[in-house]
């Protein structure tokens, strides 16, 4: 029985790209038929060898992950530690030489995602921060809580006086508003440091919520943050 | 018969599959994994635009995910969607 397609040129692409069958072949098959056909009965658009095995990997692959999804879709990500918040970023920012990134998680009360963003991105010598957009995300998310980080292109773990700035300009902000700053994770290569374990987290309030755009420059290894050092951040 | 499959189906070995499926660089695969293992995969799949890996890697991402939607949407159809 003829069926009208509902698949968009956007899935026949994801088909194609995935298999290496012809969009020509996709389509002209997808007109009369549900396209998924083709992937449970590859005989119907004469696959080679090589779309075939595709096409069975790709067969594995969708079964295997219906049931992996039911298993780990329910598992929200939650930080009990600046460790877990460590491995989380790192997993995303790690080995991250040519650019940098600022990401922010929006966190619920029992320290679960809501939502992770990307803030900002820049070369490697320049990020922009603007912290009304992450103001306006977290208004948006209802969190109760946020988790900074970004990475150092240059591979140092330790944080610059502008990171250490920047979290408090965050702090600044937030704190007001009962949405507690819990860490800054700096990600250097594939490791990690926090600014809540370092015990340099702005935790108060110093100043009055300057919603400029920031800077993050990438004076990583010039600066760092000095733990000893008793400098006054200009903010 | 479900509780045998669900035995058999290895975080490991899935995600071993995807990285065939996905062709990936070596570089690209140990990014891949470390963030799968980290976040689990439907969370992977939400945050492809966030990974660093090459932008012909993140297509073939992207179509993935796709191709798992779409198969997801026909199946709540067949038991009884529109």
């Amino acid at each position: 029985m003829a069926t009208k397609s509902k698949y968009t040129d956007d899935f026949f692409r994801s088909l194609n790209k995935l298999t290496g069958i012809p969009m020509n072949k996709i389509k002209s098959y997808a007109k009369e038929n549900n396209p998924f056909n083709i992937l449970e009965h590859p005989g119907v658009v004469d696959p080679n060898d090589k779309q075939l095995e595709k096409i069975s990997k790709l067969n594995e692959f969708i079964a295997s992950y219906n049931i992996l999804k039911m298993d780990q879709e329910n598992e929200k990500i939650t930080f009990r530690s600046a460790d877990e918040s460590g491995r989380y970023f790192a997993s995303i920012l790690g080995g991250m030489k040519d650019k940098e990134r600022f990401l922010v998680a929006f966190l619920d009360n029992s320290n679960s995602i809501i939502e992770l963003k990307t803030i900002s991105e820049g070369s490697t010598n320049m990020a922009v921060v603007y912290p009304r957009d992450i103001l306006k995300m977290a208004m948006a998310n209802d969190c109760t809580s946020i988790l900074l980080s970004h990475n150092h292109p240059g591979g140092s773990l330790k944080a610059s006086k502008e990171d250490v700035a920047l979290t408090q300009r965050i702090v600044d902000i937030f704190k007001p508003l009962d949405i507690r700053v819990l860490d800054h994770i700096i990600v250097g290569g594939y490791s990690y440091s926090s600014m809540a374990e370092n015990n340099i987290l702005p935790t108060d309030k110093l100043s009055v919520a300057n919603y400029d755009p920031i800077k993050l420059s990438a004076k990583e290894d010039v600066e760092a943050y000095d733990l000893s050092s008793d400098d006054e951040m200009e903010l | 018969m479900t509780k045998q499959m669900i035995r058999d189906v290895r975080p490991e070995k899935v995600i071993a599959l995807m990285c065939e499926i996905l062709e990936l660089t070596e570089s690209s695969e140990e990014k891949v994994i470390i963030a799968v293992r980290t976040m689990g995969l439907p969370e992977f799949f939400k945050n492809i635009e966030l990974l660093d890996v090459e932008d012909e890697k993140k297509e073939k991402m992207r179509a993935l995910k796709n191709i798992i939607e779409e198969k997801a949407k026909s199946i709540s159809t067949q038991e009884g969607g529109h």
